[in-house]
């Protein structure tokens, strides 16, 4: 939760920087990073032109990839999921300084060490089908978390469904 | 020889019984003094032990020392036959009294049925516990060992797994493992860290403090050192954890996975999982955390090494068959063949000390189970039947094995003999995983 928060925070600070280039070269030289982030609620009292910012500030809520699936002890892409891919590909070329990371997961059932290499080859699945659709490979991350993140902790069929999973975050690396 | 015993044994269960006749009192007794009977290891017959009551230094105990000597004895005999080397004797001071012998009748010891006997005298001191003790021979009449301990009162437990070590050693030229520690990673105060305790699941302590989530600690061969992998900088690196120290530093933080480690019995390499090159393969680094050499090449997952014994061959897990099974190889990734057949799921290989079996989890109708199966690829034999059980690991001496299990609802740490029996649940308050085991300190 602490690093979401800290993420939307700089991604904030990035599209005010980014838009507001001119002004940030009023701040006077010398000062320190943090120092200007001190200085940031100050000057984003002033008014300032408002049609790129609002489409930027609320970036985390355009840009929603939405997680795929996979079956037990499996990392093909099933048809669902790879339309899932092709909504996340196009979303991406919109928005082409966006980078993610994409996480594998796996259910409850089997071990620690064997899911986190499943987890990995799910996530690697996607990053492939997304490269293929010609989303810049150094675009995408990948991270497997194995069993240790499940989404519903409950021990049946629904949930290993819920938990075997590739999840796409913006990645703020 | 054995059968004697049995007869001496035979004769005193009668005694016993014209005892109980006499008053209630002797019943309560009678209960107790039943000899143990368990499984003898791959054939060999465990050995009668008596274990004494410890007495007075001189004089009589404090209520204090009474009660510090009983628990003293008490976690011998606990140890002893959890060893399964030896039928130990419950013969309490009651049964003295009726037999008019006191601790150091080796005569009346030997009356008893048994070959060996452990005799004691402890005294509480300013500084701590003074404790000596004495093994005889009573069939050759002779001392084996003598030795005086001294240790602090918070450290009881440790003095008694102490002495049994010794028993052990004395008696079998083997190391004992009741000195041992079992690793675990626990959510139990919210993140996954690190904790050790006794291989009977007293002395837990924490001993990581990384915020994130540790998975799959291993010993090294000494004991001294935890490998295990770690979220904490983001990426699952390689940690190690100094025990003795209580530092941490990063041994592999290669791109993607750097999981399941496991060091080499002679404490030279590593093998583990690295993906680096694009798919889960198996390597060898060494404790620089440099890569010295790729074992496995198959577009598949190749995971979970565990070394044999003698460091020359590795086993691990392959789904290059359409399933997770478990093959072998050579140390240097040659002679590669495939051991498990039989069930359509078996993953988490652990190489017994003893060289012969390998422990392992395999994939049935109601869950996971723990299984041996003998190098051989024959004798597969499944040990659990309730819950899902995973992450074996075997003890030093070969005959015991600890694995996680969710059989109560939670997840816990179990012990079982190498056989599947007498099953002990040595933590409590759910969310322990991936046991290991360390040799003796």
């Amino acid at each position: 939760m602490r690093n979401l928060a800290t993420f939307i925070l700089f991604v904030l600070l990035m599209v005010f920087f980014a838009g507001c280039g001119g002004q940030k070269e009023m701040v006077k030289t010398g000062e320190s990073a943090s120092s200007e982030v001190t200085k940031e609620p100050a000057e984003s009292e002033q008014p300032i032109p408002t049609g790129e910012e609002v489409i930027e500030t609320s970036l985390e809520e355009k840009i929603k990839l939405e997680m795929i699936h996979f079956e037990f002890d499996r990392h093909r892409l099933l048809s669902e999921a790879k339309q899932i891919l092709n909504e996340n590909a196009r979303i991406l070329k919109m928005y082409p300084q966006v980078n993610i990371l994409i996480q594998g997961h796996c259910d409850e059932r089997g071990t620690i060490e064997y899911n986190l290499a499943l987890g990995e080859k799910r996530a690697r699945a996607a990053q492939e089908y997304l490269i293929d659709l010609g989303i810049d490979a150094s675009r995408i991350s990948i991270i497997s978390y194995g069993k240790e993140r499940p989404l519903d902790s409950r021990h049946n069929e629904d949930a290993w469904f819920m938990n075997r999973r590739d999840e796409f975050g913006l990645d703020s690396r | 020889m054995s059968g004697d015993s049995i007869f001496v044994k035979r004769f005193y269960s009668l005694l016993f019984l014209s005892l109980f006749i006499l008053s209630l009192h002797v019943h309560l007794v009678l209960a107790q003094t039943e000899i143990y009977v368990k499984m003898p290891v791959g054939g060999a017959e465990p050995m009668d032990i008596g274990v004494a009551d410890l007495v007075p230094e001189k004089g009589e105990f404090t209520p204090e020392e009474k009660e510090l000597a009983s628990q003293v004895a008490g976690i011998i005999r606990d140890d002893l036959d959890y060893s399964l080397m030896f039928y130990v004797a419950e013969v309490d001071s009651f049964v003295m009294d009726v037999l008019g012998w006191d601790w150091f009748n080796l005569d009346g010891w030997f009356k008893l049925g048994m070959q060996t006997v452990l005799t004691g005298k402890f005294k509480l001191e300013s500084k701590g516990i003074k404790t000596q003790i004495s093994l005889f021979d009573v069939v050759r009449d002779k001392k084996i060992f003598s030795k005086i301990y001294r240790t602090k009162v918070k450290n009881l437990r440790g003095l008694a797994h102490a002495i049994s070590d010794d028993v052990v050693y004395n008696l079998t030229g083997e190391k004992g493992i009741f000195s041992s520690r079992v690793a675990f990673a626990s959510t139990r105060e919210g993140n996954k860290e690190l904790y050790i305790c006794d291989y009977d699941g007293h002395n837990v302590q924490k001993v990581t403090n990384d915020h994130s989530i540790n998975l799959t600690p291993r010993f090294s061969p000494d004991g001294e050192k935890l490998v295990y992998t770690s979220y904490k900088e983001g990426n699952p690196d390689l940690w190690i954890l100094d025990l003795k120290e209580g530092k941490n530093h990063k041994l592999s933080s290669q791109m993607g996975l750097n999981s399941a480690a496991s060091w080499s019995p002679d404490g030279k390499y590593l093998a583990l999982t690295l993906t680096r090159d694009g798919n889960a393969e198996i390597y060898l680094i060494n404790n620089k955390g440099e890569i010295k050499k790729r074992l496995t090449h198959n577009w598949s997952i190749d995971s979970s090494p565990t070394w044999s014994p003698n460091s020359k061959q590795i086993a691990f897990t392959s789904d290059r068959a359409g399933s997770p099974q478990i093959y072998i190889m050579d140390s240097d990734g040659a002679n590669l063949r495939r051991l498990t057949y039989q069930l359509d799921y078996n993953d988490s290989p652990v190489w017994s000390p003893r060289g012969d079996k390998i422990a392992f989890v395999t994939r049935t109708k109601t869950g996971f189970a723990i299984c041996t199966i003998d190098l051989t690829g024959e004798n597969v034999r499944i040990l659990t039947s309730e819950g899902n059980n995973e992450n074996p690991y075997w003890s030093t001496d070969g005959y015991h094995l600890v694995f996680s299990s969710n059989r109560t609802g939670e997840y816990e740490i179990y012990t079982a003999n190498w056989d599947g029996s007498d099953q002990k649940k040595i933590t409590s308050g759910g969310g322990n995983y991936n046991p290991t085991w360390s040799q003796s300190f």
